[in-house]
């Protein structure tokens, strides 16, 4: 249609190319853009003779109208050659003339091809719309095919599903049948398993009876058992009596044993009592002899203190004697020098002194005899209390006498008691062997009894013998009917277990058939089965054939609404065409209108054809300028161009100078975050290191303490150390602190090398340093007040002392050794000894002197002499 | 003449029976003692050295010396052992921390040769405290089974005087059995 169009307009323009241009908007793609396209045309197309370019004249008109003044003077400068120009375009316009009736020829023409355009769109519209109509058609046919097919299918799955339902309904009804078999099968089983248990309660009773007679069996056996153990329990009396009989006559062994052993003991007590007495006789012997050597010991006694008496008599008889001769030789000499002095004197003289010599003389004589009576009479008072004395000691003797008679008489009394006990035992031995008669008179009694018993339990033992044979006869004769009955019994077991064993293999027989039957009902239900389980994998290839085709429909549904919506866009396609069309409709109408117009213009352009045809170099000169000025401005747009691209790469460089400033930039941001990351990792070793300074002071402190608590330990050792020497100051304090001020002062020393350390690491550390450093010099305070204590140890120790639990055990069992008895304080020897660590021979002269001191008689034992001696020796 | 008098009075007169109180420091040893001489609770102090009494019981004559059972003076125990007839040994039924070391100086005690012929009470003291061990726990405590000499356990109270005269009664008992 179009190319028909297209060759009539060419045929009618004269071959032109541009007219396809012109109509080519017709095809409806951009026929609003049109007018925009003419205007540019207009600027851009040569003014070429072609009149086909009907609008350019509208804009050139236009121009002239509004710049007429720049072009009046080149018009009037020209109006000669216009004039002339006029002649040729009055030829010209006589040509145009012949040209415009050509072109209203053409006008017609156009009217008429529009006419048969506008009839041609209608042909065109209407064919779109059969078109249309029919790709609906079609589309519908094809939906309608597509849907049959569908439905077709859907028929045929359908008609499948029904298929598999009657498959499945077979399935079922086989399964109903196997299962009806198998219920025949499970009662038949159950029929057989009755009969089984039919037989089975036969068989039962069969043996409940066998058991039965095995019982009557058993029970006539175990009657002949008891009758047997009758037999044995009777013959166990009989043993029983004779083991009786052998007892007594064992007790009687034994009471004849007792009785020798009594007279043993008879024997022995009177040995004992000879002992006795010859102990006692020996006593008495000894006492006799301690008596005599005591008499002995007494005589000796007063020999020795008469001779001492003498002895002492005579020693002061003696002495008197000599006393007395050096008086009388004292008085001699008196007398002879008074003799002497009288010498030189005259006879009267001599004779007086003589007088006085004799005079004295008699005083001395009489004096003598004084003193003679007076030595008389004291001799006689001494020789009365000699008697006195004598006597005395004759009573003593007496009192000795008596008491020895005591002791005699105590010693007989104790032989008489012994002498009663003798009797006493003799009597008991006495009744003893009364009670051995009696006991032998009781043995023998027994012993008859037991004879006759034994007679008597003989007796009873054969008449039971005989019974027992009676019975057994019995019993025998009782077996071998038991017997018999047990055989016929057992033939008619045999028979009936005969019977009942071709009854079981009937039963077998049957059970086996059944079992067969079973089994090819089992196979059948297998074959079954199997039919069953193919029906199934064929329902479940069907069941996904099915999925698959439900897929498939779902797919075609899919497709159909894909289709539907295709028709839609077709159909939206179609209105927006017949909106097209309408438009274009529009368009011709706006056409016809310009058209219209386009006469009425045409007028008016033949009456300014002229002005125009004047105005059109000038337009085509300002047309050029304009050229030229366009040009000028492309080339100076294209400098500018140059510029911008100048300034651009420019800025690309810069932008690239950036990017590389950024790529630097973030570099160097990586690298601070490297630098940030290993300052974390250094700050968190440094506050690791500080944690662990801290430790380390924490450490020493606790180091420190436990100096001090050694320290404190040492220095009480040092008090109890001492104890057993005697020297406990020079042991302590000074001995002892170096040592001690050599540990302070490296603990001193060890801090203070750790501070320099930390200074050099870390200023924050010193504060820590520092208290360690603080408590050495509290450590120093410490050791001071030490030294001062160890002046007063001498006072502490005695305190020690006192307070410690060993000294108070000494003093209290050396307080109660001194403060009892010897007889206590012998248990108390040993105690003392641990503690005050005695040798064993100071111990034992301990306890010899503690025996010495109880005893009665005794020696005191050795406890050396002298310097040596151990107690302090009395005073005679 | 005494000599004689001696010689008799050992034929005839009753001898005294020489009893040792042991066990450790608390179990109330002294207050047996005092219970058993005076029979009522006398308020003690710990003993640090020994107390002696002679005890009366029926016809028998007790010398019973009860020992300080402190650590430090428990070593002195053996100096008593010679010529001892009976050994009551204490246990403190509520101190189950010490059990183990009663029964280290029980057993220690009674490997001694002196007291290999002495009779062994054991008195399960404090069992008017609730929550005390009974004797069987004691007795298992102590490891009494393993112990070769005669003994016998009773469980006791001091305070109440409960158990003491059954004890007594068994010593007594057994001494003159033993001679």
């Amino acid at each position: 249609m179009f190319a028909k169009l297209k060759k009539k307009i060419e045929e009618q323009d004269g071959g032109a190319g541009d007219g396809n241009r012109t109509l080519s908007p017709l095809k409806g793609t951009s026929s609003v853009q049109s007018p925009s396209w003419k205007d540019h045309r207009g600027y851009e197309s040569d003014s070429s003779s072609s009149a086909l370019q009907s609008p350019t004249p509208f804009g050139a008109s236009r121009e002239d109208l509004q710049d007429p003044g720049g072009s009046r003077e080149e018009v009037l400068a020209s109006l000669l050659k216009r004039t002339e120009q006029c002649k040729k375009f009055e030829g010209k316009i006589t040509e145009y003339a012949a040209i415009i009736k050509e072109k209203n020829k053409n006008i017609e023409k156009l009217e008429s091809s529009l006419q048969s355009q506008e009839a041609g769109h209608e042909q065109k519209i209407n064919e779109l719309k059969e078109q249309n109509q029919m790709n609906q058609s079609k589309m519908a046919e094809t939906f309608s095919f597509s849907l049959k097919k569908k439905d077709e299918e859907k028929d045929e799955l359908w008609a499948k599903i029904t298929e598999y339902e009657e498959y499945k309904d077979k399935l079922y009804k086989q399964e109903e049948e196997k299962e009806e078999l198998q219920g025949l099968a499970s009662q038949e089983l159950a029929k057989i398993k009755h009969l089984l248990l039919n037989t089975e309660e036969e068989l039962t009773r069969v043996k409940n009876e066998l058991k039965e007679t095995q019982s009557c069996l058993d029970g006539a056996e175990s009657t002949v058992k008891d009758l047997e153990n009758k037999m044995t329990d009777l013959e166990e009396d009989r043993k029983h009596v004779t083991l009786q009989s052998d007892k007594l006559t064992e007790e009687n062994r034994i009471l004849s044993k007792m009785i020798s052993s009594l007279s043993k003991e008879k024997e022995k007590l009177k040995e004992e009592s000879d002992l006795n007495q010859k102990v006692l006789n020996e006593k008495c012997a000894v006492l006799s002899t301690v008596e005599e050597k005591k008499i002995d010991i007494e005589n000796q006694y007063q020999t020795l203190q008469y001779n001492y008496d003498t002895h002492k008599t005579k020693t002061n008889k003696l002495i008197e004697e000599k006393d007395e001769h050096i008086e009388q030789l004292k008085e001699r000499i008196h007398v002879l020098e008074q003799r002497f002095q009288g010498q030189g004197l005259s006879g009267d003289d001599r004779v007086s002194a003589l007088e006085s010599e004799r005079d004295c003389l008699e005083k001395k004589l009489e004096e003598c005899r004084e003193q003679l009576s007076e030595i008389k009479s004291t001799w006689s008072d001494k020789i009365s209390h000699l008697e006195e004395q004598i006597s005395h000691l004759n009573a003593k003797m007496v009192e000795d006498s008596d008491e020895l008679s005591r002791s005699e008489q105590n010693a007989e009394s104790t032989r008489e008691s012994y002498q009663s006990q003798l009797t006493q035992l003799q009597t008991k031995l006495e009744d003893a062997e009364h009670k051995c008669e009696e006991n032998l008179d009781l043995l023998n009694k027994k012993e008859k009894q037991f004879e006759k018993e034994k007679h008597s339990l003989e007796t009873e033992l054969n008449k039971q013998h005989f019974e027992k044979m009676d019975l057994e006869t019995q019993l025998v004769s009782k077996i071998t009917s038991l017997e018999s009955q047990l055989m016929s019994e057992k033939q008619a077991k045999e028979h009936e277990k005969l019977l009942l064993e071709q009854k079981i293999e009937q039963l077998e027989k049957q059970e086996n058939d059944y079992l067969e039957k079973a089994a090819k009902l089992e196979e059948q239900v297998i074959q079954l089965e199997k039919n069953r389980d193919v029906l199934e994998n064929e329902k479940y290839s069907l069941s996904n054939d099915e999925l698959e085709l439900k897929k498939k429909v779902c797919e075609l549904e899919n497709t159909e609404t894909e289709l539907r919506s295709m028709i839609s866009d077709h159909e939206n396609k179609l209105t927006q065409s017949s909106k097209q069309l309408e438009e274009l409709e529009q368009f011709l109408k706006s056409k016809e209108s310009e058209l219209q117009e386009c006469i009425a213009e045409k007028d008016e352009l033949l009456v300014r054809n002229a002005e125009l045809s004047q105005k059109n170099l000038s337009v085509q000169s300002s047309s050029d300028s304009i050229i030229n000025q366009l040009k000028s401005e492309i080339k100076d747009q294209d400098d500018h161009i140059d510029n911008l691209k100048q300034s651009h790469d420019s800025l690309q460089e810069n932008v690239d100078f950036h990017e590389k400033k950024i790529k630097e930039l973030e570099d160097g941001k990586e690298e601070n975050e490297q630098t940030t990351t290993q300052v974390s990792t250094l700050e968190q070793t440094v506050t690791d290191l500080q944690e662990q300074l801290a430790d380390k002071n924490k450490a020493l402190k606790k180091q420190e303490q436990r100096l001090r608590d050694l320290q404190k330990t040492l220095q009480r050792e040092l008090r109890v150390q001492p104890l057993p020497s005697d020297e406990p100051v020079v042991i302590d304090g000074a001995s002892f602190t170096p040592p001690m001020q050599r540990k302070i002062s490296e603990s001193r020393n060890s801090p203070l090398k750790d501070n320099i350390d930390f200074k050099d690491h870390n200023p924050a550390t010193i504060s820590h340093v520092m208290k360690p450093f603080e408590t050495n010099n509290h450590s120093d305070n410490g050791i001071d007040v030490h030294k001062n204590r160890t002046r007063n140890s001498d006072h502490l120790l005695r305190k020690d002392l006192e307070n410690d639990v060993n000294f108070k055990y000494l003093k209290h069992v050396v307080l109660k050794f001194m403060l009892s008895r010897e007889a206590e304080a012998v248990h108390l020897i040993r105690a003392i000894s641990v503690l005050l660590h005695f040798s064993p021979d100071e111990q034992k002269m301990l306890h010899d002197t503690l025996e010495y001191r109880m005893s009665w008689f005794g020696i005191r034992p050795a406890l050396g002499s002298g310097q040596k001696s151990k107690y302090i020796p009395p005073p005679f | 003449m005494g000599g004689i008098w001696s010689y008799f009075s050992g034929l005839f007169g009753t001898k005294e029976r020489r009893i040792l109180i042991l066990g450790l420091d608390g179990a109330g040893k002294t207050t047996i003692l005092y219970r058993l001489q005076v029979g009522e609770v006398v308020t003690t102090i710990p003993t640090i050295g020994f107390n002696v009494e002679t005890v009366q019981f029926k016809n028998l004559k007790f010398q019973v010396w009860d020992l300080g059972g402190q650590t430090s003076i428990r070593p002195y125990w053996r100096c008593y052992y010679s010529n001892t007839d009976a050994i009551i040994y204490v246990v403190d039924s509520m101190d189950r921390e010490r059990m183990g070391i009663s029964k280290q100086e029980l057993f220690s005690m009674l490997e001694e040769d002196e007291l290999r012929k002495a009779v062994l009470v054991i008195f399960a003291n404090k069992q008017d405290i609730e929550g005390a061990m009974t004797p069987s726990e004691v007795a298992n405590a102590l490891g009494l089974t393993a112990i070769k000499h005669k003994y016998q356990i009773f469980k006791t109270s001091a305070i109440k005087g409960e158990g003491l005269n059954e004890a007594m009664e068994w010593t007594a008992n057994t001494l003159t059995q033993q001679k």
